[in-house]
């Protein structure tokens, strides 16, 4: 299916273990688009319009020096070492749009570039479900359309507790840096609900629910929303 | 003398019941095998289907019941880490995950379910390969010996599987993968022996997986069986390196005619233990192993995928034409070698059991609630590879995942006997055949063929049901045409004072159009 418009490239962030990496170009793939896989150990900034950093197990969530020998956990830490994220950094410092998924904004919290921290969720257990999630703030990458609406997406995450100090939260609720919530049923225990932030210069987004695992009109609309931002 | 003991370790570990199937083989050949889509039938890493449009699917099950009765947690990881590379080892990338449990009814049961179940989280998370389905069940002959069977499918396109054969001389044997420990030392005649509830249980023989290691080895696989390097592969399992190098070979020569044979050379063995002796070395079951059968002229391109996944990858043999099993080590600074004709390694090993009549045990087996079964596979990715139309969250027996390259959907069904073997073996196994046979009807399904996990206690009660078992699966297959593509069988299960009922677990997969 090709949309009218513009096709976009997008590249996508890929470290060993990111188990959402086809799926992430998939959902791309099916909107008509051009995704391809970015190495982490990459260096030159890509010729695309959006980055997206993937769900999934970024080097297993350890540290180590090789991968058949001893390493300790530190999800988020070992990924901060690929030569990929200078190219992450700058891309967001010059005000280009990320996505980070999951894995991916864990790690983009990690780097600085979101604000708060993830513990591991409240149950103490890996949690996967359809839950119910509600846009707000200053929306998906922008699109006002979208504000308001609950849409049913999967979860699936054991450290997705999204924690942040009662200062912090006031100035993102007031920016309208929160954009995603969880609706209802709270899956992890993060601090009121928040399932997805936006940098403050508005163009990074990381969101714990996982966009590329919802149904074909869900999958769509935020398709679209990414389409809209960056044509 | 060293030597003696190396060739009777060799001898008994390949003639051991997990390693040779020399009870059950006699009943097995009895099952049906055969179809005109039927790519690879049992006797492989796994079996394979053909799907349509050029795509295939790999498709096998497994049991670790008795290293999880014992530590739980790690017990069902590494079952499910060994089904994963069951699957790409035949080339396929892995796309769902299916596992069915039993438990006791005492107190320790309820202790081993949190473990198995973080234990198959643990690592199929972190793999990313979604499990789609599973059941529970609850009998008091499972004290002391839960089941944990795991069944893995996969996707190949049918131009790049992969076998585990040595068809060339001349080719390499490539070690790639976690180093080799202490862990697991006779693992695969641990899991032959009774279990004595109350004696010391052998928390050695339990090896510890990383999950993290087999994405690697995944990735690595996978993109490798794109290329046109390599001949064979073989994953590690049961008497690890001994296992893979000498199986690679016998396959080679049973499909070439020549006598292939298979030299190592033991001292570039990766290990994580010092001094470990060639005997360790050959019957460790260290996970997260793979052995390559890499051709000779593209040694450097295969180095070159495994590098950069980040693998630590060795040529440690080479395949020959000696039809010989050659171990190279050294010893007191001498080198030294083992010689073994593949011949005596594999003889037609059979041990005959008599078929004494089940002895029904009689009791109430239950199927685990709703709320106990939701709470386990929340704990699952469920949806990762986003292929998953019908999982878990909706009530049945099956899945459904959309084979988006093809323009079909993949349903997939299992059962078990829900204990009516324990009356009436030929009825159980004729029962769990039924039920995932209509299930997939029921989908409008194109039942392709199946897989079979066959839990059984000892011998001396147990392979008059097991021969019942085979012989009605046997025929019920023929009848409806779909075909056994692979399975594994799982002997000596209970612990002093008894032995669990019959309990055949199936998996049977179909296609429809979307």
């Amino acid at each position: 299916m090709v949309k009218k418009g513009r096709l976009l490239d997008i590249a996508i962030v890929r470290f060993p273990g990111s188990n959402c990496d086809f799926d992430t170009l998939r959902f791309f793939q099916r909107g008509g688009h051009n995704p391809k896989f970015l190495w982490h150990q990459e260096t030159n900034p890509p010729e695309v319009d959006l980055l997206v950093l993937p769900g999934g197990f970024a080097f297993g969530d350890r540290v180590y020096e090789k991968a058949t020998g001893s390493f300790h956990l530190d999800p988020g830490v070992q990924a901060l070492n690929s030569p990929v994220m200078r190219v992450v950094t700058e891309w967001a410092d010059d005000g280009r749009p990320i996505l980070g998924i999951c894995n991916g904004f864990q790690i983009l919290v990690h780097v600085g570039i979101l604000p708060g921290k993830f513990l591991q969720n409240e149950s103490g257990q890996f949690f996967c479900d359809d839950v119910d999630c509600r846009v707000e703030g200053k929306s998906f990458f922008g699109d006002q359309s979208m504000v308001g609406n609950v849409y049913r997406i999967n979860v699936a995450h054991g450290f997705g507790r999204y924690q942040i100090d009662s200062g912090e939260y006031k100035n993102l609720d007031s920016n309208g840096q929160i954009f995603l919530r969880y609706h209802g049923f709270n899956p992890n225990g993060s601090d009121q609900g928040i399932a997805g932030v936006i940098n403050r210069e508005g163009n990074v987004f990381g969101m714990m629910p996982h966009p590329e695992r919802t149904d074909p009109t869900t999958r769509a609309l935020f398709l679209e929303a990414i389409e809209k931002y960056v044509r | 003398m060293l030597d003696e003991n190396l060739k009777e370790t060799i001898i008994k570990t390949m003639h051991s019941e997990h390693c040779s199937y020399k009870s059950t083989r006699r009943h097995l050949a009895k099952l049906y095998t055969q179809g005109k889509d039927v790519i690879q039938g049992p006797g492989e890493n796994a079996g394979v289907v053909r799907l349509g449009g050029g795509l295939a699917l790999a498709l096998r099950i497994e049991s670790h019941n008795h290293p999880s009765a014992v530590d739980p947690y790690n017990g069902a990881a590494t079952g499910v880490g060994g089904i994963i590379r069951d699957i790409f080892t035949m080339g396929a990338r892995p796309i769902a995950l299916i596992d069915l449990l039993r438990f006791g009814t005492n107190a320790q049961a309820e202790h081993l379910i949190p473990g198995v179940v973080k234990g198959i989280s643990d690592y199929g998370n972190c793999v990313g390969i979604p499990v789609v389905g599973g059941e529970v069940f609850f009998d008091r002959t499972y004290n002391g010996n839960p089941l944990v069977n795991v069944c893995c499918m996969g996707l190949v396109d049918e131009k790049n599987i992969i076998y585990g054969n040595a068809l060339t001389p001349g080719n390499d044997l490539i070690y790639v993968g976690a180093r080799t420990g202490r862990d697991g030392v006779g693992g695969a005649s641990f899991a032959s022996q009774i279990f004595e509830q109350g004696s010391p249980r052998d928390i050695s023989a339990i090896q510890h997986g990383d999950p993290f290691l087999e994405k690697l080895l995944l990735e690595a696989c996978v993109e490798l069986a794109g290329t046109d390097w390599v001949e064979g592969m073989q994953d590690m399992g049961a008497a690890g390196l001994l296992c893979s190098t000498t199986e690679v070979a016998h396959r080679g020569q049973q499909k070439t005619g020549l006598s292939i044979g298979a030299r190592v050379y033991l001292d570039r063995i990766p290990t994580k233990a010092e001094g470990m002796t060639p005997r360790e070395l050959l019957i460790s079951e260290s996970q997260e192993r793979m052995m390559i059968v890499g051709k000779r002229l593209y040694r450097d391109k295969i180095m070159e995928v495994f590098k950069k996944w980040d693998l630590e990858a060795v040529v440690v043999g080479k395949v020959t034409s000696d039809g010989n099993y050659t171990l190279v080590f050294s010893e007191n600074g001498q080198e030294r070698k083992e010689i073994i004709k593949l011949k005596e390694i594999f003889g037609n090993i059979y041990q005959d059991w008599p078929l004494n009549k089940w002895v029904a045990q009689g009791g109430i087996y239950t199927k685990a609630s709703p709320a106990i079964t939701q709470r386990i596979w929340r704990q699952y990715d469920w949806r990762v590879g986003t292929r998953t139309v019908k999982g878990p969250n909706q009530p049945g027996s099956f899945a459904v995942l959309d084979l988006e390259e093809i323009g079909s959907e993949l349903v997939v069904a299992w059962s078990s006997d829900e204990g009516r073997s324990d009356e009436n073996p030929a009825l159980g196994i004729k029962y769990a055949f039924e039920k995932t046979y209509s299930y997939i009807k029921d989908q409008k399904a194109k039942p392709l063929g199946l897989t079979n996990c066959l839990n059984f206690g000892y011998p001396e009660d147990s392979m008059g049901a097991f021969a019942q078992t085979t012989q009605e699966l046997g025929r019920v297959c023929k009848e409806y045409e779909v075909p056994v593509l692979s399975g594994n069988v799982s002997l000596y299960n209970g612990v002093s004072g008894h032995t669990i009922k019959p309990t055949p677990m199936l998996v049977m997969v179909g296609l429809r159009g979307k």
